[in-house]
């Protein structure tokens, strides 16, 4: 498949994005941002869970120290969430053109009232079709095993209609 | 009316919920865990999650970045 140039997208990373794309063995996908942003809470998190995850060689990697202010602090709390949520929402705050990549349902809630763009795994995998990354069939494969090879939970009617209108889009 | 559970919780995890309930911050351990299970369950409501992912899918359709 032919590949599109790479956006001059930066992204946030919590966790789960980047732990669900090892999983899918999609990892690759972040190749197509200009620059991964990741606090080093959350990278902590990713290697306590996929020790093997490997994005060290991405040399839009960047892998950053942070220590939250108190109005995100506040905000987190009421929220709930954990310190790599946390972290990432601080990171927002100094790049808050970046987009938010999360799966978690709270510290989405909690970035979209901040006016921050957010977006998680299925987000990163159905953009691939448009960005020319992985084909439709690839994806909709993908999305078929999600529930087998995969800990991102989705509900199984959901996830069928994403299918459906995924085979009903024109290759 | 309540309904006894039995479930495995990390134990650094049950320590600091048993040091606030010791300090007397909340009445028991019973009243923490039904607390923080509610407060998850506000910010995670289906709803939400499944209008979450269904903007997922439309930035990964038709989003221009």
């Amino acid at each position: 498949m032919e590949k599109t140039e790479r956006s001059d997208l930066v992204v946030v990373c919590d966790a789960g994005p980047i732990i669900h794309l090892d999983e899918l063995k999609q990892l690759h996908l972040f190749i197509d941002f200009e620059k991964v942003l990741i606090p080093e809470s959350v990278w902590k998190e990713i290697k306590f869970h996929r020790p093997d995850t490997e994005l060290n060689s991405f040399n839009g990697l960047i892998i950053q120290g942070i220590k939250p202010s108190n109005e995100i602090l506040a905000l987190t709390k009421i929220f709930t969430l954990h310190q790599g949520e946390t972290d990432a929402l601080e990171l927002m705050r100094k790049f808050n053109t970046a987009i938010f990549l999360t799966d978690d349902t709270a510290a989405r809630l909690a970035a979209k009232g901040l006016n921050y763009k957010v977006h998680g795994t299925i987000g990163i995998l159905i953009r691939s079709i448009r960005r020319q990354l992985c084909s439709k069939d690839q994806i909709i494969a993908l999305l078929r095993d999600l529930p087998l090879v995969s800990t991102l939970y989705i509900k199984k009617s959901l996830l069928n209609s994403i299918i459906q209108q995924l085979e009903e889009i024109p290759n | 009316m309540t309904k006894t559970v039995t479930a495995k919780l990390p134990e650094q995890l049950l320590k600091q919920a048993e040091i606030l309930v010791r300090e007397g911050w909340i009445s028991d351990l019973n009243t923490l865990l039904s607390e923080a299970l509610r407060r998850y369950l506000e910010s995670h409501q289906s709803h939400l999650t499944e209008s979450f992912v269904n903007e997922d899918v439309n930035w990964g359709l038709h989003g221009k970045d």
